[in-house]
């Protein structure tokens, strides 16, 4: 058996995923926003308070906005990247934690892609590679991308595995 | 051929809805025995239930069956709303009998067909087949219809002695839980005391808490003796064949349990040696496997055996397995990372409990939490000796990864089950050029062990990405090679 030589380029993530996410973000926290105005003012209005812990909330919604809408998106698309080895799908992220995952796409069960309306507008998908042991996601990725790597296990997963014994 | 279940079936889903139902029957009961006996409306209640409950068994029953031919296997079943279970013989991982108390009573058993499938229950369940018909059932499905069967080699047996149970059911780890619910149970005897007596009987106090102190003792004695009771009750009659490539494992007392899977089903043998396993040269070695007993995924394979015993066992009945010393040794830098956590939590933990006991206790008692505060550093010393050995190696096909802190676990895993092969750090310790290394496995089990280098790392790549394709067959006319 030759070891594989690494076949691919690192392909990673393209700049609209970052837009992407953050208009997901943004569409959130707006509703927080008015969730805890409407709260605030039922509050002041019709029961007579003065909510000081609404301040609380707010410095919460804040910290986590920042957090959420300026630092994270970039953070994930500035680390992620994947490639595939010959028969490896090879997969780098973490916002915090750093993994770097490999697996073989012999292993590759299922593999799903949904869009939703935010993603379509920019021509991105985001892909599931399941395997019998979990999920490895690959989010907001560009379309012709995801396509193409689709292609690449799909071959694979037509192919026998080396130990496959029933009982 | 196309079957139904065992018509004892019908009495023990009556039994069991029965059973369910037994909180509801007894309030009624109840409120009737408040009044003046047993009320008209409640005996025909109570018989209408019965009534129904039967009818419902029998036409479920009726209409529970179940197919094996030699492709799959097919259970049909569901009175409005049908269901249809069909499941390839070649996905099987392992089949499983169980027997709870009922189906023991009754001879029944409930056979369970596990495979790789996402959800965590069995993919075919049988239930209340005869046990001989489920035995033999099993071996229908268990035998491969290619399998040649010329040659015939002598089933290899062992169990595990009654002595031998009890001794790793009293070191299974449960020492530590008595010790804390012996500091639990001391730190509520101690409240009590303290409301309900008055400071006069300060003397007697004194007594009465030393008593308490005895009779949570004996009563930690006995939580404890109870749990080697269950261990023993669960794992007795320890029973492990091997026919060729095909394994089976009966274990229970009262619930019976026995899983037969192929050998190369098994996706990783696990050996764990706890401290004080180790001083006495003992292992508890389990396997894991989708296996049909259902809650787990570690099989029990062996839960004391002797360490030098352990290669010939190997040998004998698990052959894919060898026991190897791995040789790459974590990186020294790496242990602060190990054991900060563990060790902060365990500070915090003492010194909470000293607080607690400094501030809530009579005077003699006060301090006797403070020596434990010693326990830190020899925990620390005993880490950090154990911590070089915290290796990984790879021979051939199989991955060793061995984690040790204070308990030591050794994973032997072959590479073409590792499902994915991870290394993970945080971003901090990134710079530090220091990895853990993660092995995930069918049905979602992950070890990891750590710290190692970034090299190290890419070295295990390279062997871990070998092909896992099957050489493609030669075209058809070539002539295979060695026939004559």
């Amino acid at each position: 058996m030759q070891p594989n030589q690494p076949t691919g380029d690192w392909q990673r993530l393209p700049r609209a995923s970052v837009t992407a996410e953050r208009q997901y973000v943004g569409i959130k926290y707006t509703i927080y926003l008015l969730l805890i105005g409407t709260a605030t003012v039922v509050q002041v209005k019709w029961l007579d308070l003065s909510p000081w812990w609404m301040w609380i909330l707010a410095g919460l919604w804040t910290g986590f906005f920042l957090l959420q809408f300026v630092y994270i998106p970039k953070i994930r698309q500035k680390y992620f990247k994947y490639r595939v080895d010959d028969e490896f799908l090879v997969v780098e992220f973490g916002i915090f934690i750093l993994r770097h995952v490999v697996t073989p796409l012999v292993k590759v069960q299922i593999i799903d892609t949904s869009s939703g309306p935010l993603l379509r507008r920019l021509n991105l998908m985001n892909m599931n590679v399941h395997t019998a042991s979990g999920q490895i996601e690959l989010p907001g990725l560009d379309v012709t991308q995801a396509v193409l790597l689709r292609q690449r296990i799909e071959r694979f997963a037509k192919l026998e595995e080396q130990e496959e014994e029933s009982l | 051929m196309t079957r139904r279940v065992h018509p004892l079936f019908i009495l023990m889903t009556t039994l069991t809805q029965l059973r369910s139902l037994v909180i509801p029957i007894a309030v009624i009961l109840f409120n009737d025995l408040k009044n003046d006996g047993f009320g008209m409306y409640t005996m025909i209640g109570a018989v209408v239930i019965s009534f129904l409950l039967l009818v419902f068994g029998i036409i479920s029953w009726y209409f529970y069956t179940f197919t094996i031919d030699e492709q799959s296997i097919r259970v049909n079943k569901g009175i409005f709303r049908k269901s249809e279970r069909t499941t390839q013989r070649q996905r099987i991982e392992s089949i499983g009998i169980n027997q709870n108390l009922l189906e023991r009573i009754l001879g029944l058993a409930t056979l369970t067909v596990e495979t790789s499938s996402d959800s965590g229950k069995p993919e075919v369940e049988l239930k209340g087949v005869r046990l001989e018909f489920a035995k033999q059932l099993k071996s229908t499905i268990a035998t491969r219809v290619s399998q040649p069967t010329e040659h015939t080699v002598p089933a290899a047996t062992y169990t595990v002695g009654l002595m031998d149970l009890i001794k790793a059911g009293a070191l299974s780890g449960r020492l530590g839980l008595a010790l804390v619910g012996f500091g639990a149970v001391y730190q509520f005897a101690n409240r009590f005391i303290e409301k309900y007596i008055s400071r006069a009987f300060d003397e007697l106090l004194h007594l009465s808490l030393v008593l308490l102190l005895i009779l949570g003792g004996l009563l930690l004695l006995l939580i404890y003796l109870g749990s080697i009771l269950v261990f023993v009750l669960r794992y007795g009659a320890f029973r492990a064949t091997r026919e060729k490539e095909r394994m089976t494992i009966g274990y229970g007392l009262l619930n019976r349990t026995e899983v037969v899977f192929h050998q190369d089903k098994v996706q990783a043998l696990v050996i764990e040696e706890s401290w004080i396993k180790r001083r006495l040269k003992r292992a508890h070695l389990s396997l894991h496997i989708i296996s049909a007993s259902g809650e787990e995924e570690k099989l029990l394979l062996h839960p004391f055996i002797r360490t030098g015993e352990i290669d010939s066992f190997l040998q004998e009945f698990l052959p894919r397995f060898q026991l190897q010393h791995p040789h790459k040794r974590a990186v020294d830098r790496g242990f602060f990372y190990v054991v900060r956590w563990p060790l902060l939590g365990y500070s915090l933990g003492l010194i909470l409990l000293n607080g607690v006991m400094v501030y809530g206790l009579p005077e003699p008692f006060r301090y006797f939490g403070l020596p434990f505060l010693l326990l830190l550093p020899v925990y620390y010393a005993v880490a950090r000796s154990g911590y070089q050995n915290t290796r990984y190696g790879h021979h051939d096909d199989l991955f060793v990864l061995r984690k040790e802190l204070v308990n030591r676990e050794t994973i032997y895993a072959p590479r073409l089950k590792i499902e994915a092969f991870s290394g993970h750090v945080s971003r901090f310790l990134e710079q530090k050029d220091i990895l853990k290394f993660q092995l995930t496995l069918r049905g979602s089990s992950v070890f990891h062990a750590g710290y190692f280098t970034q090299a190290e790392f890419e070295d295990v790549l390279a062997w871990y990405q070998q092909t896992f394709l099957k050489p493609p067959t030669p075209p058809a006319g070539t002539p295979l090679s060695g026939d004559e």
